[in-house]
């Protein structure tokens, strides 16, 4: 599907269509980076940690429908107990593994991160093997705004963001738990004084994170493929999307998931082909930062990683 | 002590290794308002925290005759003990709306909520007209009006005020202590309130506790200490 998009890029498509269809197909998987900074964003929130396990959690619960889908599922039935079992299973880690650590140096917290990252990825290379294998997509029709500018999976995967993102802003915006759960992540203390159980709010955040992290990784594996090592990219760019919109901003760092969507692609197609747009992408937001260093819409400067 | 809100009784606390009180004896009457006195640095912000359990205390605590001194802060919130902290505890990248939604976050009673938001209102017009505004670009003393106003969101049983007068106008002093007395002769809430002005905190208080280092100096009825010539001296400053 990446060679679809290089070739209709260099081979006689017009400049500026070829130009559109380049920038929409970045949405794509800025979608997904989107999504992915959301996650990270809402547990650095809460702890001003980031969780560089979140991207192999993803890439587990994308196994798992994946499981579920060969065994004959229907696609969205998969999805959505992927999608639950994913919540539980974040809340679960929180509990289990991570709050042992909730008061320890955050250095110790980084390397539990890492450890299960590592578990992860080895759990997964275990149970699944290592070899690249196809993810279906449930919008497997025609494009769905004629040949011009996306497949049908890109067009799905952008909408599916999309509510993604509404669903979560809804739900901080609007109910009274996600009220709780801003509240316990700006000013714990405070939060305690009034009754919020705070160290559930952090697990349900958790969960949360799972979940959209789940969803991420479903929409991104048709694109990318499944393969153990599918998140790692990914969760760079949706890490540097998120420092590049502010770490601290739900909505900044879901903006930057999509720049940096947008950038990725068209450094690929026009100026340095795709093996080293990471690094040029990479080097532009670098040259953000040192413009605004708290990121596009953030407020103030990351003290830890 | 019967007919007491709360009863403390060899209330010790710590900060690691180091205790800061040791072995207080006070109590706030049912429907009273007791004033914790005593110079910077004497313990009685640790009190607080040590009766909402951020602090690690042992002691008799009771709550209506009932044991809370192995709760947890979030339980003891939830039995009504509502604590305003030093430095107020806004929410302050939340709206005033949202810091009082909160104040009824573990209510179940939806509609009595609204009422006392709207008697919240009755007391703090000013906060009415701030409600869509982040908190934190209110001024100090509206800060301190929408931490009172949080807290009776709570529908308390006690309300614990922490230098309530901290960094404040003499005028907006005297109008929040003069609604917080509405508030404890209309809604009958019990108070605990922690001043460094004495002759404020003195003329609300039914009882008076001083604290001197972390322990029970001197304690008895308001009218009796402010009469105290130590106290008068050393507190009242004539
Ligand atoms: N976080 C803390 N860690 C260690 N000691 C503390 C801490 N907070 C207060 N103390 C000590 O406890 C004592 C009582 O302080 P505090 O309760 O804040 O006094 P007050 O509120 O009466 O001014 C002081 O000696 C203070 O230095
Ligand atoms: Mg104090």
């Amino acid at each position: 599907m990446r060679l679809d998009v290089h070739l209709c890029a260099l081979v006689g498509t017009p400049p500026v269509s070829a130009f559109l269809h380049q920038l929409a197909s970045g949405l794509a998987l800025g979608g997904v980076y989107a999504i992915m900074a959301l996650a990270l964003v809402m547990i650095f929130q809460a702890t001003q940690l980031v969780n560089f396990a979140q991207g192999e959690m993803a890439m587990f619960s994308t196994y798992f429908a994946w499981r579920l889908i060969d065994l004959g599922w229907p696609y969205w039935r998969a999805f959505a107990v992927t999608v639950i079992v994913s919540f539980f299973g974040g809340i679960a880690l929180e509990r289990i593994v991570v709050r042992p650590f909730a008061n320890a140096p955050a250095l110790a917290s980084v390397i539990v991160f890492i450890g299960l990252a590592l578990i992860f990825n080895a759990l997964a290379g275990w149970l699944y093997g290592y070899s690249v294998t196809d993810f279906p997509t449930p919008f497997d029709g025609p494009p769905w705004f004629g040949q011009r500018y996306l497949s049908a999976h890109e067009s799905g995967a952008i909408l599916v963001s999309l509510v993604v993102l509404a669903a979560v802003y809804a739900f901080f915006r609007f109910t009274s738990l996600g009220l709780a759960m801003r509240a316990a992540a700006q000013n714990p203390t405070s939060s305690r004084l009034l009754g919020v159980r705070v160290g559930w709010m952090l697990a349900l955040g958790w969960g949360l994170a799972a979940a959209i992290g789940a969803i991420a990784g479903m929409m991104a594996a048709p694109i990318v493929y499944l393969d153990p090592n599918m998140m790692a990219g990914i969760l760079l760019y949706a890490f540097a999307g998120a420092v590049l919109g502010g770490i601290d901003n739900p909505f900044g760092a879901a903006f930057g998931g999509f720049a940096v969507g947008v950038l990725e692609n068209l450094m690929g197609a026009y100026v340095v082909g795709s093996e080293v747009k990471l690094s040029v992408a990479l080097a532009i937001i670098v040259g953000v930062l040192a413009w605004r260093p708290s990121g596009l819409f953030g407020r103030r400067i990351v003290a830890r990683v | 002590m019967s007919g007491a809100i709360l009863d403390v009784r060899g209330l010790d606390a710590f900060y690691g290794p180091i205790q800061a009180l040791f072995g207080l004896d006070f109590a706030v009457p049912a429907g009273g308002v007791t004033a914790l006195l005593g110079a910077n640095g004497a313990g009685k912000t640790t009190t607080l925290r040590a009766l909402s359990g951020l602090v690690r205390r042992t002691g008799d605590i009771r709550l209506r005759g009932r044991p809370i001194a192995g709760l947890s802060t979030e339980a003891i919130a939830r039995l009504g003990v509502a604590h305003v902290p030093d430095g107020r505890g806004t929410f302050t990248d939340l709206t005033v709306d949202e810091n009082l939604r909160l104040g009824a976050h573990v209510r179940s009673d939806r509609s009595a909520a609204r009422r006392d938001l709207d008697r919240v209102f009755g007391y703090f017009p000013r906060l009415a007209e701030r409600r869509r505004q982040q908190a934190g670009t209110l001024s100090g003393g509206e800060q301190q009006m929408l931490a009172i106003s949080r807290a009776l969101m709570m529908r308390p049983a006690l309300l614990m005020l922490d230098e309530p007068s901290f960094g404040l106008a003499p005028l907006v002093v005297a109008d929040i202590f003069r609604i917080l007395a509405a508030i404890n002769r209309d809604d009958g809430v019990a108070m605990l309130i922690v001043e460094q002005n004495a002759a404020l905190a003195l003329d609300l208080a039914d009882e008076a506790v001083l604290i001197e280092t972390g322990r029970t100096a001197l304690s008895g009825a308001a009218q009796r200490l402010r009469a105290d010539d130590a106290v008068r001296r050393a507190y009242l400053g004539y």
